[in-house]
Protein backbone atom coordinates (compact mmCIF):
# COMPACT_ATOMS: atom_id res chain seq x y z
CA UNK A 1 0.00 0.00 0.00
CA UNK A 2 1.27 3.48 -0.90
CA UNK A 3 1.16 5.53 2.30
CA UNK A 4 1.23 9.09 3.60
CA UNK A 5 3.78 9.99 6.29
CA UNK A 6 1.18 9.71 9.05
CA UNK A 7 -0.05 6.34 7.77
CA UNK A 8 3.51 5.02 7.72
CA UNK A 9 4.26 6.17 11.25
CA UNK A 10 0.95 4.94 12.71
CA UNK A 11 1.15 1.65 10.82
CA UNK A 12 4.69 0.97 12.00
CA UNK A 13 3.78 1.77 15.62
CA UNK A 14 0.52 -0.20 15.69
CA UNK A 15 1.81 -3.19 13.72
CA UNK A 16 -0.85 -3.11 11.02
CA UNK A 17 -1.62 -1.03 7.94
CA UNK A 18 -3.99 1.73 8.95
CA UNK A 19 -6.51 3.68 6.90
CA UNK A 20 -8.12 7.05 7.61
CA UNK A 21 -11.09 6.61 9.93
CA UNK A 22 -9.59 3.61 11.72
CA UNK A 23 -9.57 3.93 15.50
CA UNK A 24 -6.41 2.46 16.95
CA UNK A 25 -4.83 1.94 20.33
CA UNK A 26 -1.36 2.96 19.27
CA UNK A 27 1.75 2.47 21.44
CA UNK A 28 3.51 5.79 22.00
CA UNK A 29 7.28 6.25 22.07
CA UNK A 30 6.96 8.80 24.84
CA UNK A 31 4.61 11.11 26.72
CA UNK A 32 5.22 14.62 27.98
CA UNK A 33 3.05 16.05 30.73
CA UNK A 34 3.15 19.45 32.37
CA UNK A 35 2.80 20.59 35.94
CA UNK A 36 -0.96 20.93 35.98
CA UNK A 37 -1.75 17.66 34.23
CA UNK A 38 -4.60 15.66 35.77
CA UNK A 39 -3.40 12.40 37.25
CA UNK A 40 -6.88 10.88 37.37
CA UNK A 41 -6.71 7.19 38.24
CA UNK A 42 -3.27 7.67 39.81
CA UNK A 43 -4.93 9.75 42.51
CA UNK A 44 -7.71 7.22 43.00
CA UNK A 45 -5.45 4.17 42.89
CA UNK A 46 -2.05 4.99 44.40
CA UNK A 47 -0.89 1.47 43.56
CA UNK A 48 -1.29 2.18 39.81
CA UNK A 49 2.05 2.28 37.98
CA UNK A 50 3.03 4.19 34.85
CA UNK A 51 3.84 1.94 31.90
CA UNK A 52 7.50 2.97 31.61
CA UNK A 53 8.96 5.74 33.81
CA UNK A 54 11.88 6.27 31.41
CA UNK A 55 9.49 7.25 28.58
CA UNK A 56 7.78 10.01 30.54
CA UNK A 57 8.98 13.60 30.48
CA UNK A 58 7.69 16.10 33.04
CA UNK A 59 7.87 19.79 32.15
CA UNK A 60 7.02 22.59 34.51
CA UNK A 61 5.50 25.35 32.41
CA UNK A 62 2.07 26.47 33.61
CA UNK A 63 2.96 27.35 37.20
CA UNK A 64 -0.69 27.47 38.10
CA UNK A 65 -1.68 30.51 40.15
CA UNK A 66 -4.03 28.87 42.61
CA UNK A 67 -2.89 26.57 45.40
CA UNK A 68 0.39 26.09 43.61
CA UNK A 69 2.56 24.89 46.47
CA UNK A 70 0.38 22.00 47.69
CA UNK A 71 -0.29 20.91 44.13
CA UNK A 72 3.39 20.87 43.20
CA UNK A 73 4.21 18.87 46.31
CA UNK A 74 1.67 16.23 45.26
CA UNK A 75 3.09 16.27 41.77
CA UNK A 76 6.65 15.76 43.04
CA UNK A 77 5.41 12.87 45.16
CA UNK A 78 3.89 11.30 42.04
CA UNK A 79 7.19 11.68 40.16
CA UNK A 80 9.13 10.08 43.04
CA UNK A 81 6.64 7.27 43.65
CA UNK A 82 6.55 6.32 39.98
CA UNK A 83 10.33 6.30 39.65
CA UNK A 84 10.42 8.83 36.82
CA UNK A 85 14.14 9.57 36.35
CA UNK A 86 15.19 13.01 37.66
CA UNK A 87 16.83 13.79 34.31
CA UNK A 88 13.38 13.53 32.68
CA UNK A 89 11.97 16.16 35.03
CA UNK A 90 12.36 19.72 33.75
CA UNK A 91 11.46 21.80 36.77
CA UNK A 92 12.87 24.93 38.38
CA UNK A 93 15.87 26.19 36.41
CA UNK A 94 15.39 23.61 33.68
CA UNK A 95 11.73 24.33 33.04
CA UNK A 96 10.08 25.00 29.74
CA UNK A 97 6.97 24.28 27.75
CA UNK A 98 5.98 20.62 27.62
CA UNK A 99 5.85 20.47 23.82
CA UNK A 100 9.17 22.26 23.32
CA UNK A 101 11.54 20.77 25.88
CA UNK A 102 11.18 17.10 24.79
CA UNK A 103 12.29 18.22 21.32
CA UNK A 104 15.19 20.29 22.60
CA UNK A 105 16.29 17.43 24.81
CA UNK A 106 16.20 14.79 22.08
CA UNK A 107 13.37 12.63 23.43
CA UNK A 108 11.28 13.15 20.30
CA UNK A 109 12.54 11.41 17.18
CA UNK A 110 11.44 11.31 13.54
CA UNK A 111 9.17 8.41 12.68
CA UNK A 112 7.76 8.01 16.18
CA UNK A 113 4.36 8.52 17.79
CA UNK A 114 4.73 11.08 20.58
CA UNK A 115 1.95 12.07 22.99
CA UNK A 116 1.70 15.31 24.94
CA UNK A 117 -0.92 16.11 27.56
CA UNK A 118 -1.09 19.78 26.54
CA UNK A 119 -3.64 20.85 23.93
CA UNK A 120 -0.84 22.10 21.68
CA UNK A 121 1.03 18.79 21.59
CA UNK A 122 0.97 18.67 17.78
CA UNK A 123 3.72 21.30 17.84
CA UNK A 124 6.37 18.56 17.88
CA UNK A 125 5.19 17.34 14.45
CA UNK A 126 7.82 19.77 13.14
CA UNK A 127 10.30 16.99 13.97
CA UNK A 128 8.93 14.54 11.35
CA UNK A 129 6.93 12.56 13.88
CA UNK A 130 3.26 11.96 14.67
CA UNK A 131 2.83 14.23 17.69
CA UNK A 132 -0.57 14.86 19.20
CA UNK A 133 -2.34 15.85 22.38
CA UNK A 134 -3.56 12.98 24.51
CA UNK A 135 -5.44 15.63 26.52
CA UNK A 136 -8.00 14.08 28.88
CA UNK A 137 -7.01 10.53 27.97
CA UNK A 138 -3.54 11.20 29.45
CA UNK A 139 -3.96 9.16 32.68
CA UNK A 140 -4.76 6.12 30.54
CA UNK A 141 -1.71 6.74 28.31
CA UNK A 142 0.45 7.08 31.44
CA UNK A 143 -0.81 3.72 32.65
CA UNK A 144 -0.91 1.71 29.43
CA UNK A 145 1.57 3.40 27.07
CA UNK A 146 -1.04 3.34 24.33
CA UNK A 147 -3.28 6.09 23.05
CA UNK A 148 -6.67 6.06 21.38
CA UNK A 149 -6.19 7.76 18.00
CA UNK A 150 -8.57 8.26 15.10
CA UNK A 151 -6.40 7.88 12.00
CA UNK A 152 -6.92 11.18 10.20
CA UNK A 153 -7.21 11.88 6.51
CA UNK A 154 -4.12 13.65 5.24
CA UNK A 155 -3.74 16.90 3.34
CA UNK A 156 -0.65 17.34 1.18
CA UNK A 157 0.64 20.91 1.43
CA UNK A 158 3.41 22.01 -0.88
CA UNK A 159 5.24 25.10 0.35
CA UNK A 160 7.08 27.16 -2.25
CA UNK A 161 8.82 30.55 -2.12
CA UNK A 162 9.98 32.46 0.95
CA UNK A 163 8.27 34.39 3.72
CA UNK A 164 8.88 38.14 3.46
CA UNK A 165 11.26 39.63 6.04
CA UNK A 166 9.62 40.20 9.39
CA UNK A 167 6.91 37.58 8.86
CA UNK A 168 6.75 34.36 10.85
CA UNK A 169 4.83 31.14 11.37
CA UNK A 170 2.11 33.30 12.92
CA UNK A 171 1.33 35.04 9.62
CA UNK A 172 1.54 31.81 7.64
CA UNK A 173 -0.87 29.93 9.90
CA UNK A 174 -3.35 32.85 9.93
CA UNK A 175 -3.05 32.83 6.13
CA UNK A 176 -3.85 29.10 6.11
CA UNK A 177 -6.79 29.70 8.44
CA UNK A 178 -8.21 32.46 6.26
CA UNK A 179 -7.61 30.64 2.96
CA UNK A 180 -8.42 27.03 3.76
CA UNK A 181 -10.30 26.94 7.09
CA UNK A 182 -12.68 24.01 6.90
CA UNK A 183 -10.58 22.06 4.41
CA UNK A 184 -8.11 21.30 7.20
CA UNK A 185 -10.60 20.21 9.89
CA UNK A 186 -9.79 16.94 11.58
CA UNK A 187 -6.94 16.20 9.22
CA UNK A 188 -3.19 15.75 9.42
CA UNK A 189 -1.32 18.32 7.33
CA UNK A 190 1.79 16.90 5.70
CA UNK A 191 4.22 19.42 4.27
CA UNK A 192 6.66 19.12 1.41
CA UNK A 193 8.26 21.44 -1.13
CA UNK A 194 11.17 23.77 -1.75
CA UNK A 195 9.80 26.42 0.61
CA UNK A 196 10.52 24.29 3.67
CA UNK A 197 14.30 24.70 3.44
CA UNK A 198 13.88 28.42 4.19
CA UNK A 199 11.95 27.74 7.40
CA UNK A 200 13.97 27.23 10.58
CA UNK A 201 12.96 24.46 13.00
CA UNK A 202 11.71 27.24 15.29
CA UNK A 203 9.33 28.41 12.56
CA UNK A 204 8.24 24.86 11.77
CA UNK A 205 7.40 24.29 15.45
CA UNK A 206 5.44 27.55 15.38
CA UNK A 207 3.52 26.38 12.32
CA UNK A 208 2.69 22.93 13.70
CA UNK A 209 1.61 24.66 16.92
CA UNK A 210 -1.40 26.04 15.04
CA UNK A 211 -2.84 22.56 14.42
CA UNK A 212 -5.37 22.87 17.21
CA UNK A 213 -6.45 26.36 16.15
CA UNK A 214 -6.91 25.16 12.58
CA UNK A 215 -8.92 22.16 13.79
CA UNK A 216 -6.28 19.80 12.39
CA UNK A 217 -5.23 16.78 14.43
CA UNK A 218 -1.57 17.46 13.77
CA UNK A 219 0.99 18.47 11.16
CA UNK A 220 4.10 16.66 9.99
CA UNK A 221 7.15 18.24 8.40
CA UNK A 222 9.50 16.12 6.31
CA UNK A 223 13.10 15.41 7.25
CA UNK A 224 15.82 17.54 5.69
CA UNK A 225 19.28 18.97 6.42
CA UNK A 226 17.83 21.73 8.59
CA UNK A 227 16.07 19.22 10.83
CA UNK A 228 19.09 16.88 10.84
CA UNK A 229 21.26 19.78 12.05
CA UNK A 230 18.73 20.48 14.84
CA UNK A 231 18.66 16.85 15.94
CA UNK A 232 22.44 16.49 15.83
CA UNK A 233 23.70 16.34 19.43
CA UNK A 234 20.10 16.23 20.70
CA UNK A 235 18.68 12.88 19.54
CA UNK A 236 18.87 10.27 22.29
CA UNK A 237 18.69 7.36 19.85
CA UNK A 238 19.32 6.69 16.16
CA UNK A 239 16.44 7.68 13.90
CA UNK A 240 15.37 7.67 10.27
CA UNK A 241 13.28 10.27 8.47
CA UNK A 242 9.93 9.17 7.08
CA UNK A 243 8.69 10.37 3.68
CA UNK A 244 5.39 9.77 1.90
CA UNK A 245 5.16 7.25 -0.93
CA UNK A 246 4.65 8.81 -4.37
CA UNK A 247 1.25 7.16 -4.78
CA UNK A 248 -0.06 7.95 -1.29
CA UNK A 249 -3.71 9.01 -1.08
CA UNK A 250 -4.41 12.52 0.19
CA UNK A 251 -7.84 13.97 0.89
CA UNK A 252 -6.71 17.16 -0.81
CA UNK A 253 -3.58 18.84 -2.13
CA UNK A 254 -2.71 22.50 -1.66
CA UNK A 255 0.17 24.69 -2.73
CA UNK A 256 1.06 27.73 -0.66
CA UNK A 257 3.48 30.33 -1.99
CA UNK A 258 5.10 31.76 1.13
CA UNK A 259 5.71 35.00 -0.76
CA UNK A 260 1.92 35.52 -0.88
CA UNK A 261 1.70 35.69 2.92
CA UNK A 262 1.05 39.19 4.27
CA UNK A 263 1.17 40.46 7.88
CA UNK A 264 -2.04 39.26 9.51
CA UNK A 265 -3.77 39.74 12.85
CA UNK A 266 -6.35 37.54 14.57
CA UNK A 267 -8.98 38.81 16.93
CA UNK A 268 -10.47 39.92 19.07
CA UNK A 269 -12.43 37.14 20.81
CA UNK A 270 -12.08 34.45 18.12
CA UNK A 271 -9.10 32.93 16.37
CA UNK A 272 -10.90 32.76 13.03
CA UNK A 273 -11.41 36.54 12.98
CA UNK A 274 -8.40 37.25 10.79
CA UNK A 275 -7.63 40.55 9.11
CA UNK A 276 -4.74 42.39 7.47
CA UNK A 277 -2.43 44.17 9.88
CA UNK A 278 -3.23 47.40 8.00
CA UNK A 279 -6.89 47.11 9.06
CA UNK A 280 -6.12 47.39 12.77
CA UNK A 281 -3.10 49.69 12.77
CA UNK A 282 -3.53 52.54 15.25
CA UNK A 283 -5.79 50.77 17.76
CA UNK A 284 -4.43 51.74 21.20
CA UNK A 285 -3.00 48.91 23.34
CA UNK A 286 -2.05 48.89 27.01
CA UNK A 287 -0.73 45.34 27.23
CA UNK A 288 1.67 43.42 25.02
CA UNK A 289 2.99 39.89 25.30
CA UNK A 290 5.68 37.91 23.50
CA UNK A 291 5.90 34.27 24.45
CA UNK A 292 3.95 30.99 24.57
CA UNK A 293 4.33 27.75 22.66
CA UNK A 294 3.24 29.60 19.54
CA UNK A 295 5.97 32.24 19.47
CA UNK A 296 8.42 32.25 22.38
CA UNK A 297 11.34 30.65 20.54
CA UNK A 298 14.76 32.06 19.79
CA UNK A 299 13.75 33.13 16.25
CA UNK A 300 10.83 35.06 17.70
CA UNK A 301 12.98 36.77 20.33
CA UNK A 302 15.66 37.70 17.76
CA UNK A 303 13.01 39.31 15.58
CA UNK A 304 11.38 41.19 18.46
CA UNK A 305 14.75 42.36 19.76
CA UNK A 306 15.61 43.66 16.29
CA UNK A 307 12.49 45.83 16.37
CA UNK A 308 13.11 47.01 19.94
CA UNK A 309 16.85 47.56 19.60
CA UNK A 310 17.74 50.90 21.25
CA UNK A 311 14.11 51.99 21.54
CA UNK A 312 11.82 52.35 24.53
CA UNK A 313 8.34 51.00 24.88
CA UNK A 314 5.45 53.38 25.49
CA UNK A 315 5.25 53.88 29.28
CA UNK A 316 1.49 53.23 29.22
CA UNK A 317 2.05 49.67 27.94
CA UNK A 318 2.66 46.66 30.20
CA UNK A 319 5.00 44.60 28.08
CA UNK A 320 5.94 41.06 29.11
CA UNK A 321 8.36 38.69 27.40
CA UNK A 322 8.48 34.99 28.36
CA UNK A 323 10.99 32.66 26.65
CA UNK A 324 9.55 29.25 25.84
CA UNK A 325 12.23 27.25 27.66
CA UNK A 326 15.34 27.47 29.78
CA UNK A 327 17.48 26.64 26.75
CA UNK A 328 15.96 29.53 24.82
CA UNK A 329 16.37 31.83 27.86
CA UNK A 330 20.07 30.94 28.13
CA UNK A 331 20.64 31.41 24.41
CA UNK A 332 18.72 34.71 24.38
CA UNK A 333 20.80 35.86 27.32
CA UNK A 334 24.10 34.86 25.67
CA UNK A 335 23.13 36.76 22.54
CA UNK A 336 22.23 39.92 24.45
CA UNK A 337 18.55 39.75 23.56
CA UNK A 338 17.35 39.75 27.17
CA UNK A 339 19.39 42.90 27.82
CA UNK A 340 17.69 44.57 24.86
CA UNK A 341 14.22 43.68 26.14
CA UNK A 342 15.02 44.99 29.59
CA UNK A 343 16.60 48.16 28.20
CA UNK A 344 13.44 48.79 26.18
CA UNK A 345 11.31 48.53 29.33
CA UNK A 346 9.95 45.00 29.04
CA UNK A 347 9.39 42.64 31.95
CA UNK A 348 11.19 39.38 31.17
CA UNK A 349 9.80 36.46 33.15
CA UNK A 350 11.15 32.97 33.82
CA UNK A 351 10.48 30.51 30.98
CA UNK A 352 7.11 28.82 30.62
CA UNK A 353 3.62 29.44 29.27
CA UNK A 354 3.57 32.91 30.81
CA UNK A 355 0.70 35.31 30.17
CA UNK A 356 -0.96 33.17 27.49
CA UNK A 357 -3.47 31.77 29.96
CA UNK A 358 -5.17 33.45 32.90
CA UNK A 359 -4.67 30.39 35.12
CA UNK A 360 -0.89 30.75 35.03
CA UNK A 361 1.26 32.80 37.34
CA UNK A 362 1.17 35.69 34.93
CA UNK A 363 2.07 39.30 35.63
CA UNK A 364 -0.21 40.36 32.79
CA UNK A 365 -3.76 39.69 33.91
CA UNK A 366 -5.84 41.82 31.56
CA UNK A 367 -8.31 44.32 32.97
CA UNK A 368 -11.88 44.96 31.82
CA UNK A 369 -12.03 46.37 28.29
CA UNK A 370 -8.25 46.50 28.01
CA UNK A 371 -6.75 45.87 24.57
CA UNK A 372 -3.75 43.56 24.31
CA UNK A 373 -1.52 42.52 21.43
CA UNK A 374 0.10 39.13 21.91
CA UNK A 375 2.05 36.49 20.01
CA UNK A 376 0.38 33.69 21.95
CA UNK A 377 -2.06 30.93 21.11
CA UNK A 378 -5.59 31.96 21.90
CA UNK A 379 -7.76 35.06 22.06
CA UNK A 380 -10.96 33.59 23.46
CA UNK A 381 -12.71 36.00 25.87
CA UNK A 382 -11.19 35.66 29.34
CA UNK A 383 -8.12 33.84 28.09
CA UNK A 384 -5.64 36.35 29.55
CA UNK A 385 -7.74 37.93 32.30
CA UNK A 386 -11.00 39.86 32.10
CA UNK A 387 -13.66 38.45 29.80
CA UNK A 388 -14.18 41.93 28.36
CA UNK A 389 -10.51 42.46 27.48
CA UNK A 390 -9.78 42.35 23.75
CA UNK A 391 -6.87 40.17 22.64
CA UNK A 392 -5.31 40.57 19.19
CA UNK A 393 -2.77 37.98 18.09
CA UNK A 394 0.12 38.72 15.74
CA UNK A 395 3.74 37.87 15.07
CA UNK A 396 6.30 39.06 17.67
CA UNK A 397 7.61 41.91 15.47
CA UNK A 398 4.12 43.45 15.43
CA UNK A 399 3.86 43.02 19.20
CA UNK A 400 7.22 44.74 19.72
CA UNK A 401 6.39 47.63 17.38
CA UNK A 402 2.98 48.03 19.08
CA UNK A 403 4.62 48.12 22.52
CA UNK A 404 6.88 50.95 21.30
CA UNK A 405 4.01 53.00 19.88
CA UNK A 406 1.25 52.19 22.37
CA UNK A 407 -1.02 51.20 19.50
CA UNK A 408 -1.05 48.37 17.00
CA UNK A 409 1.84 49.20 14.69
CA UNK A 410 3.62 48.00 11.57
CA UNK A 411 7.12 46.75 12.43
CA UNK A 412 8.42 46.95 8.88
CA UNK A 413 9.74 50.53 9.10
CA UNK A 414 11.83 49.51 12.14
CA UNK A 415 13.09 46.41 10.44
CA UNK A 416 13.90 48.14 7.14
CA UNK A 417 16.03 50.73 8.95
CA UNK A 418 17.99 47.86 10.46
CA UNK A 419 18.37 46.30 7.02
CA UNK A 420 19.71 49.64 5.70
CA UNK A 421 22.19 49.87 8.57
CA UNK A 422 23.41 46.37 7.85
CA UNK A 423 23.96 47.25 4.20
CA UNK B 1 -23.93 -0.05 22.45
CA UNK B 2 -27.40 1.30 21.67
CA UNK B 3 -28.31 4.98 21.59
CA UNK B 4 -32.00 5.82 21.56
CA UNK B 5 -33.47 9.28 21.65
CA UNK B 6 -34.80 12.27 19.80
CA UNK B 7 -32.68 14.21 17.35
CA UNK B 8 -31.58 17.81 17.78
CA UNK B 9 -30.10 18.63 14.40
CA UNK B 10 -27.94 21.64 13.58
CA UNK B 11 -27.03 21.95 9.89
CA UNK B 12 -23.67 23.47 10.65
CA UNK B 13 -20.39 22.89 12.40
CA UNK B 14 -21.22 22.64 16.10
CA UNK B 15 -18.11 23.92 17.86
CA UNK B 16 -17.07 23.11 21.42
CA UNK B 17 -17.98 26.62 22.47
CA UNK B 18 -21.44 26.23 20.89
CA UNK B 19 -22.08 23.27 23.19
CA UNK B 20 -21.11 25.35 26.23
CA UNK B 21 -20.08 28.98 25.60
CA UNK B 22 -16.46 29.96 26.35
CA UNK B 23 -17.60 32.58 28.87
CA UNK B 24 -18.33 29.71 31.24
CA UNK B 25 -14.84 28.35 31.89
CA UNK B 26 -15.26 25.21 33.98
CA UNK B 27 -11.78 23.78 33.62
CA UNK B 28 -10.90 24.91 37.14
CA UNK B 29 -14.30 24.51 38.73
CA UNK B 30 -15.37 21.15 37.31
CA UNK B 31 -18.90 21.88 38.49
CA UNK B 32 -20.72 19.96 35.81
CA UNK B 33 -24.18 20.41 37.30
CA UNK B 34 -23.85 24.17 36.97
CA UNK B 35 -22.19 23.70 33.58
CA UNK B 36 -25.15 21.67 32.36
CA UNK B 37 -27.41 24.72 32.79
CA UNK B 38 -25.58 26.48 29.93
CA UNK B 39 -25.72 23.75 27.25
CA UNK B 40 -26.36 25.21 23.77
CA UNK B 41 -27.26 28.48 25.47
CA UNK B 42 -26.37 30.61 22.44
CA UNK B 43 -27.05 28.21 19.56
CA UNK B 44 -30.44 26.95 20.78
CA UNK B 45 -31.68 28.70 23.93
CA UNK B 46 -34.79 26.49 24.12
CA UNK B 47 -32.87 23.23 24.15
CA UNK B 48 -32.44 22.75 27.89
CA UNK B 49 -36.13 23.26 28.64
CA UNK B 50 -37.45 20.75 26.12
CA UNK B 51 -34.76 18.09 25.65
CA UNK B 52 -35.37 14.63 27.08
CA UNK B 53 -32.92 12.23 28.63
CA UNK B 54 -30.99 10.33 25.97
CA UNK B 55 -31.59 12.83 23.18
CA UNK B 56 -28.89 13.07 20.55
CA UNK B 57 -27.19 16.17 19.14
CA UNK B 58 -26.44 16.02 15.43
CA UNK B 59 -24.13 18.39 13.56
CA UNK B 60 -22.12 18.87 10.39
CA UNK B 61 -18.41 18.58 9.76
CA UNK B 62 -15.77 19.24 12.40
CA UNK B 63 -18.11 18.72 15.36
CA UNK B 64 -16.48 19.86 18.62
CA UNK B 65 -13.68 21.90 17.03
CA UNK B 66 -12.20 24.84 18.86
CA UNK B 67 -9.58 25.40 21.50
CA UNK B 68 -9.16 22.18 23.44
CA UNK B 69 -9.30 24.15 26.68
CA UNK B 70 -13.10 24.17 26.22
CA UNK B 71 -13.51 20.51 25.24
CA UNK B 72 -14.19 18.96 28.62
CA UNK B 73 -17.09 21.26 29.44
CA UNK B 74 -18.46 20.67 25.93
CA UNK B 75 -19.14 17.02 26.66
CA UNK B 76 -19.43 16.96 30.47
CA UNK B 77 -22.12 19.70 30.54
CA UNK B 78 -24.35 17.96 27.99
CA UNK B 79 -23.64 14.55 29.54
CA UNK B 80 -24.76 15.76 32.97
CA UNK B 81 -27.85 17.25 31.36
CA UNK B 82 -28.69 13.83 29.95
CA UNK B 83 -27.61 14.15 26.31
CA UNK B 84 -27.09 10.62 25.02
CA UNK B 85 -24.43 11.26 22.41
CA UNK B 86 -23.21 13.17 19.39
CA UNK B 87 -23.62 12.14 15.75
CA UNK B 88 -21.92 14.21 13.07
CA UNK B 89 -20.74 14.23 9.48
CA UNK B 90 -17.24 14.37 10.99
CA UNK B 91 -15.61 15.24 14.29
CA UNK B 92 -12.64 17.17 15.51
CA UNK B 93 -10.44 14.14 16.25
CA UNK B 94 -9.11 15.38 19.59
CA UNK B 95 -12.58 16.34 20.77
CA UNK B 96 -13.91 12.98 19.67
CA UNK B 97 -11.27 10.93 21.47
CA UNK B 98 -11.58 13.09 24.59
CA UNK B 99 -15.36 12.74 24.69
CA UNK B 100 -15.27 8.99 24.08
CA UNK B 101 -12.57 8.71 26.73
CA UNK B 102 -14.99 10.32 29.17
CA UNK B 103 -17.72 7.90 28.15
CA UNK B 104 -19.69 10.27 25.89
CA UNK B 105 -20.67 8.47 22.67
CA UNK B 106 -19.52 10.13 19.44
CA UNK B 107 -20.16 8.59 16.06
CA UNK B 108 -19.02 9.78 12.66
CA UNK B 109 -21.96 9.17 10.34
CA UNK B 110 -21.46 10.60 6.84
CA UNK B 111 -24.92 11.52 5.52
CA UNK B 112 -26.55 11.89 8.93
CA UNK B 113 -27.80 15.42 8.15
CA UNK B 114 -29.83 13.94 5.26
CA UNK B 115 -31.06 10.94 7.15
CA UNK B 116 -32.61 12.57 10.21
CA UNK B 117 -34.65 15.65 11.03
CA UNK B 118 -34.95 17.44 14.35
CA UNK B 119 -37.49 15.70 16.54
CA UNK B 120 -37.10 12.29 14.89
CA UNK B 121 -36.78 9.39 17.27
CA UNK B 122 -33.87 7.16 16.33
CA UNK B 123 -32.30 3.95 17.55
CA UNK B 124 -28.59 3.60 16.82
CA UNK B 125 -26.57 0.43 17.23
CA UNK B 126 -23.00 1.65 17.28
CA UNK B 127 -21.52 -1.85 17.18
CA UNK B 128 -23.39 -2.95 14.04
CA UNK B 129 -23.69 0.46 12.35
CA UNK B 130 -27.47 0.29 11.97
CA UNK B 131 -29.52 3.41 12.55
CA UNK B 132 -33.30 3.09 12.59
CA UNK B 133 -35.26 6.31 12.17
CA UNK B 134 -38.34 5.25 14.15
CA UNK B 135 -40.27 8.40 13.19
CA UNK B 136 -39.68 8.02 9.45
CA UNK B 137 -39.79 4.23 9.50
CA UNK B 138 -36.48 3.93 7.70
CA UNK B 139 -33.29 2.06 8.51
CA UNK B 140 -29.83 2.69 7.20
CA UNK B 141 -26.54 0.92 7.51
CA UNK B 142 -23.51 3.06 8.34
CA UNK B 143 -19.90 2.23 9.11
CA UNK B 144 -19.91 0.58 12.53
CA UNK B 145 -18.00 2.14 15.39
CA UNK B 146 -14.56 0.63 16.01
CA UNK B 147 -14.37 -2.20 18.54
CA UNK B 148 -11.85 -0.09 20.48
CA UNK B 149 -14.44 2.67 20.90
CA UNK B 150 -17.30 0.38 21.88
CA UNK B 151 -15.01 -1.20 24.46
CA UNK B 152 -14.32 2.21 26.03
CA UNK B 153 -17.98 3.29 26.00
CA UNK B 154 -19.23 0.02 27.46
CA UNK B 155 -16.67 0.28 30.26
CA UNK B 156 -18.01 3.77 31.04
CA UNK B 157 -14.91 5.60 29.85
CA UNK B 158 -11.20 5.20 29.39
CA UNK B 159 -10.29 5.54 33.07
CA UNK B 160 -12.65 2.75 34.06
CA UNK B 161 -11.37 0.57 31.23
CA UNK B 162 -7.76 1.25 32.22
CA UNK B 163 -8.44 0.42 35.86
CA UNK B 164 -10.04 -2.83 34.73
CA UNK B 165 -7.14 -3.67 32.41
CA UNK B 166 -4.66 -3.07 35.21
CA UNK B 167 -6.74 -5.16 37.60
CA UNK B 168 -6.83 -2.33 40.14
CA UNK B 169 -10.47 -2.67 41.09
CA UNK B 170 -12.19 -6.02 41.32
CA UNK B 171 -15.62 -4.42 40.99
CA UNK B 172 -14.90 -3.10 37.47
Amino acid sequence: MQMTISQKILSAASGRDVLPGDVINVPVSGLSVHDSAPLGIFNTYPEARVWDPSKIVICYDHFSRTNMAPYHARFRAFIRDQGIPPENVFAYGRQGISHQVPGEEGYVLPGTVYAVFDTQGATLGALNCFAFTSLLTTPSVLALGTALVVVPEAVDIELVGRLSDGLTSKDLTFHMHAMYGNELLGRVLEFRGAGIAGLSVDQRLGIANASNNLGALTMIFPGDDVLAAYLDKRARAPYAFVAADPGATYASRLTIDLADVQPLVSGPDAIEKICALDDVIGLPVTAAYIGSCSAGRLDDLILAAAVLDGRSIDPSVRFVVTPISSEVMREASDRGLIAKFIAAGAMVTPPGCGACYVGNQSPLLLEDDERCIASSVSNDPGRMGSKTAKIYLSNPAVVAASAIEGRIADPRPYLSRIAEQVQ
Amino acid sequence: MILEGHIWKYNQQVRATDLVPARYDYIKLADWTECSTHVLEDLDPGFRETMRHGDLIVGGHGFGAGHAHYFQQAFEGPRWLGVGGYLAESFDPIFMVSAIGAGMPCWTVPGILEFVASGDKVKCDMATGEIANLSAGTTFQFRAVAREVVEVLEAGGLDALTVRKLGLDATL
